[in-house]
């Protein structure tokens, strides 16, 4: 089975940046965009292909984003977020 | 069989994610009052301990940082892994990781690769009692069975489960056996890219599959650093559908994490949706865009008030004590250097101390119930944004405010933050804070020059206003010093916030009592000691070569006193003129005093003359002594304890004698706004950045900034027509 890819994604849900969801808000990860020491980091925290993912709260004035990521709450900064493309859970 | 039992030590490792409550079990095993934090990353240095099993058995337990990922993004992790590796010493024995068990699958990847080292495990799954309350229900056997190694429940701050752990450590170290888990296939190309790395290079030949995945996965920077050459055959060994390596290493924590996913789709049943804990409900109010950031105001405003009032009546005692001390030494000694030295050279430094430890003790109180009760790692949710925007962590900002009161306690407050880089960089920019010192010098500037002028708007006093802009300026230079270094010294980006908000939780008051005791004997011997030597220094300076007034200048003037037959007050009076006038002379004929005549030429484009010269070098031994310092040089005596109207007093004589007018007064304030005159606080960064390379790289920026700053001010008020 190899991970899911921007191509491997449900015909026609948009490609969304995990930065861009309101609270509530639950998706699935496609890809983490930022190809760094960082992005390995997210991806070892849990945001691997197809992982749920839910969007518990935004800080104030562009603040961090916490997020729901496998049974933890997961706080990275706005910019961060953005580096995270998922797609909205059905 | 049970002799031999007794006399050899098992090496046990405890390892796991951060604020798993590794620490708690630690001390549990071994009985050590290692300091437990409520806020991931408070293990950073190895810590070692004995155990004794109820069997009698003997158990050398190492505590090792936390990590996510043995990948080693972090210093912390590096070291976990050079542990696990025997880098360190022997290889462990038996590994216990720790696992949250309300959070298993993200704790279980490092489980999975510490298991792939081909390294003995236990899981032990504490905080069983958060995971039920999370409506989380276990399968307990079904997981020992999955995993293929033993499965404890435990809950490590009450002790439960123990006993359990215990023995499943004493049954893995006798038959020690591979995880079950561990062994399960990777995908074909992971399987290649395994392969061929052990075919390119011999020193991975020998590895297990997860110690040869571990290098392949490592970053290129730290495979240099640790095998000189691997890297080049690395690379070589990942097959083109893996690449860039990026993919190879996201496809391996993909493919463990789907093991870990079929494991707990089985085995972890969730009781009705998912529920939300009681943090989560606090959480709400204080992580709230508009209550939580009024509430985080209201919480950073108390503890700064309290570091900034409260400390005062405690300092002011301290100081008294000494004043006493000081007084018994004069009693019981002959007047002589021996008695000068211990008085105003050792009793100062050890005065000068003590009289910070009120604040950091009240300040590390207050860190420390922000730290226990888990709103530390809030405040750096809340405070985060603002920081970003000049390249700092919110974790800065704790630092950086209590460095408004003091930069002594504000730099030790840096402990708090885990990344080194940034951890320097705060401490660099911290004595840029307008701390509490400096208000005496501004009281006595302002008192002098800026007293008559006319209110603004009617209301708002010049005074008052330029007090507020040097709090500013000191501001803004930290931005903009913030914002070089982060260019120049640790280039980069800052470490990304990632953070976890651990549970909240009652302050436990031993915690609390075992950091302020810690703390405050660290600063006092280690910090203590170099502020006593450099007061020392400070005083011979201001000491020798001894020439006071001239005996028959002496006799001169105690005769003038005597022919005028003064009375009572005023005979004192006169003969305390004298007195001053002696220690006038003194101070300017010692070194201290010719130090301030040779930097005349330096500090005359600012417009500070050799006797404000004389003031800078003394009021190196902290800036509020600069006022006694000018009193003394203006012949006004010398008076211990400053008061605003002695400070207001010495100014209005600087400004008598022409040596203050209203722009070098301004030139001042903007000097002491910036430059670093503090030998605490110099004392601490040697300390705390761990080198006196940055302690005097900090006092050269800063005081090179000062110069530059007062030359403008003083330069461009000139040109201005201003005096």
């Amino acid at each position: 089975m190899s991970p899911m890819t921007l191509a491997d994604r449900p015909a026609g849900m948009p490609a969304l940046s995990l930065a861009d969801l309101p609270v509530g808000a639950r998706a699935r990860v496609l890809c983490v965009a930022l190809m760094d020491g960082l992005g390995d980091r997210l991806v070892e925290l849990g945001m691997t292909p197809g992982a749920p993912i839910e969007v518990l709260r935004r800080g104030m004035l562009g603040g961090p984003v916490q997020v729901r990521i496998r049974d933890f709450a997961l706080s990275l900064r706005r910019d961060q977020a953005g580096t995270v493309q998922v797609v909205m859970a059905v | 069989m049970a002799a031999s039992q007794t006399n050899t030590c098992l090496h046990v490792a405890l390892c796991g994610n951060p604020n798993t409550g590794k620490t708690t079990l630690f001390n549990q095993l071994t009985g050590r009052r290692a300091h437990v934090g409520n806020y991931p990353g408070v293990t950073v240095e190895q810590r070692e301990g004995d155990h004794r099993t109820a069997e009698g058995g003997h158990w050398r337990v190492h505590d090792l940082p936390g990590a996510y990922s043995l990948t080693a993004h972090s210093p912390e992790e590096e070291i976990t892994h050079q542990a696990l590796t025997g880098q360190f010493g022997s290889v462990p024995q038996v590994v216990v990781v720790v696992l949250d068990a309300s959070n298993l699958a993200r704790n279980l990847l490092l489980l999975l690769q510490v298991a792939e080292l081909g390294l003995p495990i236990v899981a032990a799954l504490n905080m069983m009692d958060a995971a039920k309350q999370a409506g989380l229900a276990i399968d307990i056997a079904g997981l020992t069975a999955d995993l293929g190694c033993p499965c404890v429940p435990l809950v490590a701050r009450t002790g439960k489960g123990l006993a359990e752990l215990e023995a499943a450590v004493e049954l893995v170290a006798k038959r020690p056996e591979l995880a079950a888990i561990a062994e399960t296939a990777w995908s074909e190309p992971v399987l290649q890219a395994i392969a061929s790395a052990r075919a390119c290079d011999e020193r991975l030949a020998t590895l297990p599959s997860g110690g040869v995945l571990w290098w392949l996965c490592a970053e290129p920077s730290l495979v240099d650093r640790l095998q000189p050459g691997l890297g080049q055959a690395l690379r070589q060994a990942v097959p083109r559908e893996l690449l860039p390596e990026t993919d190879l290493r996201r496809r391996v924590v993909h493919e463990r994490y789907q093991r870990i996913d079929a494991v707990t789709a089985q085995r972890v049943q969730r009781q009705g949706a998912p529920q939300r804990s009681q943090s989560d409900r606090i959480d709400d109010v204080l992580l709230h865009p508009l209550a939580g950031g009024l509430l985080f105001l209201l919480a950073m405003g108390s503890l700064f008030q309290a570091v900034f009032a409260w400390a005062q009546p405690l300092a002011d005692g301290v100081a008294a004590l000494m004043n006493v001390l000081a007084s018994a030494v004069r009693d019981h000694l002959p007047a002589n250097l021996l008695r000068a030295v211990l008085i105003d050279g050792v009793l100062v430094g050890v005065g000068g101390t003590l009289v910070f430890l009120p604040q950091i003790l009240i300040l590390f109180t207050g860190i420390a119930l922000l730290e226990d009760s888990g709103y530390l790692a809030r405040a750096a949710f809340l405070a985060d944004r603002l920081m970003a925007r000049v390249g700092l962590p919110g974790k800065a900002f704790v630092p950086l405010l209590s460095s408004h009161a003091c930069a002594v306690p504000g730099i030790l407050a840096t402990r708090t933050m885990n990344d080194p880089r940034d951890r320097l960089l705060t401490i660099l920019i911290a004595p840029l804070m307008s701390c509490s010192a400096r208000l005496p010098v501004y009281t006595m500037v302002t008192a002098a020059v800026f007293a008559g002028s006319t209110p603004l708007f009617g209301i708002l006093s010049l005074g008052g206003l330029i007090v507020a802009a040097m709090y500013f300026l000191g501001f803004l230079l930290a931005l903009l010093a913030a914002a070089i270094f982060r260019r120049t010294l640790v280039p980069g980006a800052g470490a990304p916030l990632l953070l976890e908000m651990p549970p909240y939780r009652l302050p436990r008051l031993p915690n609390i009592a075992r950091v302020l005791w810690d703390r405050g004997r660290d600063f006092v011997v280690t910090t203590g000691t170099t502020i006593v030597l450099l007061s020392v220094v400070l005083w011979g300076l201001m000491t020798f070569p001894q020439h006071g007034l001239d005996p028959a200048e002496r006799t001169r003037l105690n005769a003038e006193v005597t022919a005028q037959h003064l009375q009572g007050e005023a005979l004192a009076q006169a003969k305390a003129a004298i007195e001053a006038r002696d220690a006038q002379i003194h101070l300017q004929q010692s070194a201290a005093g010719r130090l301030g005549h040779f930097i005349e030429p330096l500090i005359k484009p600012l417009g500070f003359d050799w006797r404000i010269g004389i003031g800078l070098v003394g009021s190196f031994a902290a800036r509020e002594v600069l006022v006694p310092v000018m009193a003394q040089v203006y012949g006004k005596g010398s008076q211990a304890d400053v008061d605003d109207r002695f400070a207001a007093d010495v100014g209005r004589s600087m400004a008598g004698a022409g040596g203050l007018t209203p722009l070098s007064g301004l030139s001042l304030m903007v000097f002491f706004a910036i430059a670093m005159q503090c030998l605490n606080t110099l004392a601490t960064i040697a300390r705390e950045a761990g080198s006196w390379r940055w302690a005097l790289f900090a006092l050269t920026y800063l005081n090179t900034a000062a110069w530059l700053a007062s030359l403008g001010v003083y330069q461009l008020g000139k040109f201005m027509g201003y005096s």
